[in-house]
């Protein structure tokens, strides 16, 4: 029957108190006429009132700790850590390490000490070998002169 | 959270004030998991999906134009986040994916069915339900929002949130029917 029809759909929201007092009274007086629809409303009621006692999700303190976390993470922060804050001290730093490496320096008097020793060795080098060489060149021409004396090529 | 609040925190937040989010999650959250977890059984997807509408609301809060309330706009993401997840699912296993922290005892003696067992056939019950029935179930019945408030959420008619309702009750009347017998 088209009543009992509308009064099926009705019920669940009447369970939920969604209807209005008209549509509320008219449910009424069919439910205490229809067995039937009765019957079919208790079963209703009941459905609802189990599912309404499925167990729900439980979280302890720590889960919402380590959700905020999660989420901060996703969006870049990290535990409230402001990366411009450390501006400053970045830029303090910099100039400690940039005084520490100009004073470390080495002087210009112990430069001198640490020049490069092959450019004196090569210096002393070139003078030693010059003389070398003007030496050995004196020897052998004077053994070609010796040689050519005792040649008679002289 | 009043709406009033919520008008104050958003202004603040768009205003770029982080504390001001940090409150709006602080009073939402609970929800978010609890809705997400209500339409999809499942604890990590919930989370996931109420982080993911926490990251949704700060990268869009300032293109929100309060022409609904906040958490119409909020829950708004959660449940369609978690109906698209829902609907995604190729398989409805029959294995319940949620942890029970605490057993429940059945306090209908009639049915005469052990906590384990209850909490198994409830699982199952709501698993036949079609994302949609189900969101609106648990938006109605575990968080007691108004059928209009739903329909602006799920951006339907109250009507189309009536027939939902009542076809998730009718579908796990005739499962639980079916399992007394």
């Amino acid at each position: 029957m088209k009543k009992c029809r509308e009064a099926k759909k009705e019920m669940v929201l009447y369970c939920y108190g969604e209807l209005n007092p008209e549509e509320k009274s008219r449910l009424e007086h069919h439910l205490a006429d229809c067995p039937e629809c009765r019957s079919y409303y208790e079963s209703v009621k009941k459905t609802i009132s189990l599912m309404s006692r499925a167990p729900r999700m439980t979280v302890d303190d720590f889960y919402w700790t380590r959700f905020n976390a999660k989420i901060n993470a996703s969006l870049g922060k990290k535990s409230g850590f402001k990366f411009y804050r450390a501006i400053p001290t970045a830029v303090v730093l910099a100039i400690c390490i940039g005084l520490f490496v100009y004073f470390s320096r080495p002087s210009g008097k112990s430069r001198a000490e640490l020049r490069v020793p092959s450019e004196e060795i090569s210096e002393e080098i070139s003078e030693e070998t010059v003389d070398e060489l003007n030496y050995e060149l004196l020897i052998d021409f004077k053994d070609n002169i010796d040689r050519e004396l005792l040649n008679g090529e002289a | 959270m009043d709406k009033n609040g919520d008008e104050i925190l958003v202004g603040r937040a768009k205003a770029g004030s982080e504390s001001a989010f940090a409150e709006l999650v602080r009073n939402y959250r609970e929800k978010a998991v609890h809705i997400a977890w209500g339409i999809t059984g499942d604890e990590q997807v919930a989370e996931d999906i109420s982080q993911e509408s926490f990251i949704k609301i700060y990268r869009s809060l300032k293109n929100f134009r309060e022409e609904s309330k906040f958490s119409t706009w909020f829950y708004r993401i959660v449940v369609n986040l978690a109906v698209d997840y829902q609907r995604r699912k190729k398989l409805r296993s029959y294995i319940p994916l949620m942890k029970i922290r605490e057993p429940v005892e059945p306090r209908n003696p009639a049915l005469e069915l052990k906590a384990g067992e209850f909490n198994r056939v409830v699982q199952n019950v709501l698993e036949r339900l079609s994302a949609k029935q189900r969101a609106v179930f648990e938006l109605k019945n575990f968080q007691g929002m108004a059928l209009d408030e739903i329909a602006r959420i799920m951006k339907c008619r109250t009507g189309t949130v009536k027939s939902h309702l009542f076809r998730a009750v009718e579908k796990m009347r005739k499962e639980l029917q079916d399992r007394e017998t």
